[in-house]
C-alpha cells in the first residue's frame, strides 16, 4: 500500500487542490495532520496505526477547493454525517478510505512507558518499536488501541472513491456501551457526584468542540452574549450546562470517533456522554448515525407514531 | 547559602511550611500531574519527579476566572462589593525554572500600563519554591528561548532532586528566612553535594540542545508579516484555546457579568486570541478571521511584540502548547522555518 | 429566587417546592387559564414560561430552570395531531425524550422532569395534573446539587 504513490496520482490531477493525510510529527506514538499541495509534499505522507486523527474535520476549511483525504472507517462516518447535513459536496471531495485494523492510544502507551526514556519509535501493522539508550523495545498495536477501536465493528470503509490496504475482517467485539450501562447502574446522587467530579476540571478550552467533525456552527451557543446562555468562565455549573447541552446537540448525529476524549487535555471522558445519546437514539428511534448519506437525522424530523410513555 | 535537606525530612519539611502557608503541589490524578492545593493528610499524593504538569501554575496568581465586583439589589438599591479578601499565604511547591520565569515575565505585564491589583495580591502572598527539572520530554525547548532546566532565578527557593537528598539553596530574602527558620531539619552542603549537582546539570543540559536562534526569530519577524510562509503554516490548527489556555505565559483574559436582575458578579476570566471570534467587532467585521493570521498573531506576540515592550520573550519553553495540542501544531517546527530565513540584503 | 431557596431549606419547614413550566401559548396556557377562571384550586408553586410552542423549547431552558434553582420542570403542550403550528410538538415529543435521558445520565432524579399534553379545553386536567406534580415533589425533597454554582 504505498500511499504515496497514490498521493502523488491524486495531486497530480487537475481537479484535486490538496491531499489531507498524515506525517511524522515529533509527538510520540501518533503521526499529525499534514497537507500536500505538491509532488514534492506527497513524500512525507504516512499511513500507519499511529494515524489518529480524524481529517474530515478539515474538509469544510477548504470550502472552494476539491479536497483529496485518508479517511478510516470511523473518519468516513462523520464524512456520512457532514453530507447528511448538506455541509460539504460530495464531488468536492475525493476520499480514500483505508482497511484499518485500530489506532494506536498515544496517551495509553506514554503512561505505560513510565520514566523509560525514548528518543525514537516507529510502527508496523502490528508492532510498535521503541528505541532508547538500552536499545529497542517492541510492543503489540493490539494492547494499545484506543478504546473506540475495541468496539469497532467496521473495518473497511462505508463511502469512499478508493481503497487502501487489505480488508480486515477480525473485529474485537467489545461492547461500546458496556460502560455506558455500568454508569446506568449508579444511582442519581452518585453519577451526579462522577459528573461534577469530571466536569469540574473543564478548563473551556473547546478543543472538543474544534476536533469534532460534526460541531461546525460558526457560533457556538456557547460563544452567544445575547443572550449569555452559558457564563463565560469555568464554574461548575457553567461547564456542566455547556457539556449537557453540547452532547444533547450531537445526539443522534456523534459516530464516536472519539476525538474529543484524545483532544481533552484534562483527560474528561466526553465521550461516554456521547456513547449514551447514541444508545438513547437506538433504543427510541432505532437509528445509527453514520451509516446513510440520504436519511434526515432522527431529532430533525419525527413520526405521528413516536412513542411517548413518559408524556402524562 | 545551600543545604541539604534528606528525602525522609520532606513531608517534615512541608508540615512545617503549612504551619503558615497553604500548600500547593503537584499531585497525579486522573492520568496527569496538576498543581492544586494539599490539604496536611494528602501530603504523600505529592509528585516532585513529574516531567510536566498539564496546566501551568499561573492559576494560582491569575485565576481562570476571578470575581471583580458583585451586586445586589435591595428594592432600588443596589449595592456593589468588592471581591472578598483572603489574605491567608500560599507556597508553591515543585515549579519547574520555565513556570518560575513564566511568572517573572506575567509580572512585567500586569504591572506595565496599570498595576493590576488583584495580581499583585496574589503574587506578594505566594512563596515560590521551585525543583530543578531533572525529566525534561520531547517537546521541552527552554535552553531555545533563554532558559535553563536547573536555574532557580526568581524562585525563594530552589531545590536540585539528587536521588536520595535535596540539594536546597536560597534565592531570596524571604527564602533566606524560611530556611533559616527551619534549620534543623537540614545539613550543610559539602563539595560531594555541590559536584553532583553539577555534574546533573550538565547531563540535564546536554539532553535540551538550543533548537533555533531565538534572536534571529525575533529580527526575522520584523520583515516577514506578509509573506506567505505564514499562508500554510497552521493548517491543521482547529482555534480551540488548549495552547493558551495551558501556556503559563499567556494572559489575555475577557470581563463579563453574570447573574440575574436581583444580583450578580462581574468576572474576569481568560480568553484566548486562537479562538475565531477573538476579535469580532460589533459590526460583524474580524481583522483576524482566518485561522493563519491567529497563528500569525500568536507568534508575533510572543517572539517579537513582547521583547519591543518588555525586552525579553514571552515564551519559557515549557512545551506544553506542542504537546498537548489536539491537532499537532509544532511551535518550535515553526520557529525553525522563521530563523532560517535569510534576507537578501 | 436562588437566596430564598437557600434559607427556606435551611429552616426545613414550610418548604415549598419550586416548579418551572414552559408551557405553550395555544393548549396548556389556555388550559391554565381556564382552570383559572372556573376557580379550580390547585397549589401555587407552578411559575408557567408561555411560549409559543413546545417544539420552540430548548434544552438549554430546562437546564438553566434547574440551575437557577428549580425543583422540578414541565414542559406542557397541545396534544400530538393537534399543534397549532403543525407539527412543532412532534419535534418536542423526540426532543424531550431523548434529552430526559441524557439529564438522568447526568444525575438528575428523572422524578423531576414531567411532560404532558394538555389542550385549551382541559382546565380541571391541569389543576389535577398541577396537584399531582407538587405532591410527588414533595416527597422527593428539595432539589441538591443540580444548582450549584
Amino acid at each position: 500500500m504505498d500511499i504515496v504513490k497514490v498521493a502523488k496520482e491524486l495531486i497530480s490531477r487537475d481537479d484535486i487542490d490538496v491531499v489531507i493525510g498524515y506525517e511524522k510529527g515529533r509527538a510520540p506514538f501518533q503521526n499529525v495532520p499534514f497537507f500536500a499541495r505538491t509532488q514534492e509534499d506527497c513524500e512525507k505522507l504516512v499511513l500507519n496505526p499511529f494515524s489518529v486523527h480524524n481529517l474530515s474535520t478539515y474538509i469544510r476549511s477548504f470550502k472552494d477547493k476539491k479536497v483529496a483525504l485518508f479517511a478510516k472507517p470511523c473518519d468516513i462516518k462523520s464524512i456520512i454525517g457532514l453530507l447528511q447535513e448538506h455541509q460539504i459536496n460530495r464531488e468536492k471531495v475525493h476520499i480514500v478510505g483505508i482497511n484499518c485494523r485500530g489506532v494506536v492510544d498515544a496517551k495509553k502507551l506514554i503512561t505505560s512507558l513510565k520514566d523509560k526514556e525514548v528518543t525514537d519509535w516507529s510502527v508496523t501493522e502490528d508492532k510498535i518499536i521503541i528505541e532508547g539508550p538500552e536499545g529497542k523495545e517492541e510492543f503489540p498495536v493490539k494492547d494499545f488501541l484506543m478504546e473506540k477501536c475495541h468496539s469497532c465493528d467496521e473495518r473497511k470503509p462505508a463511502l469512499c472513491d478508493q481503497v487502501i490496504g487489505e480488508e480486515v475482517k477480525e473485529t474485537i467485539g467489545k461492547d461500546e456501551i458496556e460502560r455506558i450501562k455500568e454508569l446506568e447502574k449508579l444511582t442519581p446522587e452518585e453519577r451526579q457526584k462522577y459528573w461534577n467530579s469530571e466536569f469540574s476540571r473543564c478548563i473551556r478550552c473547546y478543543a472538543c468542540v474544534k476536533t469534532c467533525p460534526l460541531c461546525y456552527c460558526d457560533r457556538c451557543f456557547v460563544e452567544s452574549s445575547k443572550p449569555q446562555w452559558v457564563d463565560k468562565s469555568n464554574s461548575l455549573k457553567s461547564n456542566k450546562a455547556f457539556h449537557i447541552i453540547r452532547a444533547f446537540h450531537l445526539a443522534g448525529r456523534c459516530i464516536g470517533c472519539g476525538e474529543c476524549d484524545r483532544a481533552c487535555p484534562m483527560n474528561i471522558p466526553l465521550s461516554e456522554l456521547n456513547r449514551k445519546m447514541k444508545k438513547s437514539v437506538q433504543e427510541h428511534f432505532d437509528y445509527t448515525a453514520g451509516k446513510d448519506p440520504e436519511v434526515i437525522p432522527p431529532l430533525s424530523t419525527f413520526e405521528k407514531e413516536d412513542k411517548e410513555q413518559f408524556i402524562h | 547559602m545551600s543545604l541539604i535537606l534528606g528525602k525522609e525530612n520532606l513531608i517534615k519539611f512541608i508540615n512545617k511550611l503549612s504551619e503558615n502557608y497553604k500548600i500547593i503541589a503537584p499531585v497525579e490524578e486522573k492520568g496527569m500531574t496538576n498543581f492544586r492545593p494539599v490539604n496536611s493528610d494528602e501530603l504523600g499524593k505529592i509528585n516532585l519527579t513529574y516531567s510536566k504538569t498539564t496546566k501551568s501554575p499561573k492559576e494560582f496568581l491569575f485565576p481562570q476566572s476571578q470575581t471583580l465586583c458583585s451586586y445586589k439589589y435591595s428594592g432600588r438599591d443596589v449595592e456593589v462589593k468588592p471581591p472578598e479578601e483572603d489574605n491567608s499565604k500560599r507556597a508553591i511547591l515543585g515549579l519547574h525554572p520555565c513556570d518560575v520565569r513564566a511568572i517573572l515575565i506575567q509580572d512585567k505585564l500586569f504591572n506595565w500600563d496599570y498595576k493590576d491589583e488583584l495580581y499583585f495580591k496574589e503574587r506578594e502572598k505566594t512563596l515560590l519554591l521551585s525543583m530543578n527539572c531533572n525529566r525534561p520530554d520531547w517537546s521541552c525547548f527552554c535552553p531555545s528561548v533563554g532558559g535553563d532546566p536547573h536555574n532557580g532565578d526568581g524562585a525563594d527557593i530552589n531545590f536540585t532532586d539528587l536521588e536520595d537528598r535535596f540539594y536546597v539553596e536560597s534565592k531570596s530574602d524571604k527564602g533566606k528566612e524560611l530556611l533559616d527558620s527551619l534549620k534543623e531539619l537540614f545539613k550543610d552542603s559539602s563539595e560531594t553535594d555541590k559536584k553532583q549537582v553539577e555534574e546533573l546539570q550538565k547531563k540535564i543540559r546536554d539532553r535540551l540542545p538550543v533548537k533555533f536562534n531565538s534572536e534571529k526569530v525575533t529580527e526575522n519577524l520584523n520583515y516577514i508579516f506578509e509573506d506567505k510562509i505564514w499562508d500554510t503554516m497552521a493548517d491543521k490548527c482547529v482555534n480551540c484555546g488548549t495552547c493558551a489556555y495551558l501556556c503559563p505565559t499567556c494572559h489575555c483574559f475577557d470581563i463579563t457579568d453574570e447573574g440575574n436582575y436581583e444580583e450578580g458578579k462581574r468576572v474576569r476570566c481568560w480568553d484566548t486570541c486562537m479562538a475565531g471570534h477573538f476579535t469580532r467587532m460589533a459590526g460583524g467585521h474580524n481583522p483576524r478571521d482566518a485561522a493563519k493570521t491567529r497563528y500569525r498573531q500568536r507568534i508575533y506576540h510572543k517572539f517579537n511584540y513582547y521583547v519591543k515592550n518588555f525586552k525579553t520573550l514571552s515564551c519559557v519553553g515549557c512545551g506544553r502548547c506542542i504537546s498537548e495540542c489536539p491537532a499537532g501544531m509544532d511551535l518550535v517546527k515553526s520557529l525553525q522555518k522563521i530563523g532560517e530565513i535569510e534576507r537578501d540584503k | 429566587m436562588e437566596k430564598q431557596q437557600t434559607e427556606d431549606k435551611k429552616t426545613g419547614a414550610g418548604w415549598e417546592p419550586r416548579i418551572v413550566g414552559f408551557v405553550c401559548n395555544w393548549c396548556t396556557y389556555a388550559g391554565a387559564d381556564l382552570a383559572g377562571t372556573s376557580r379550580l384550586k390547585y397549589p401555587p408553586n407552578v411559575r408557567l414560561i408561555r411560549l409559543p410552542c413546545t417544539g420552540s423549547i430548548d434544552p438549554l431552558f430546562i437546564i438553566k430552570a434547574f440551575q437557577s434553582g428549580a425543583d422540578a420542570v414541565l414542559v406542557s403542550g397541545c396534544h400530538p395531531g393537534d399543534c397549532h403550528y403543525t407539527s412543532g410538538n412532534y419535534h418536542a415529543r423526540r426532543k424531550m425524550t431523548v434529552f430526559r435521558d441524557l439529564l438522568e445520565f447526568t444525575g438528575l432524579d428523572p422524578k423531576r422532569f414531567w411532560m404532558s399534553w394538555i389542550s385549551a379545553s382541559e382546565g380541571q386536567k391541569f389543576a389535577t395534573f398541577m396537584s399531582e406534580i407538587v405532591s410527588e415533589v414533595k416527597k422527593m425533597g428539595p432539589i441538591k446539587g443540580y444548582n450549584e454554582v
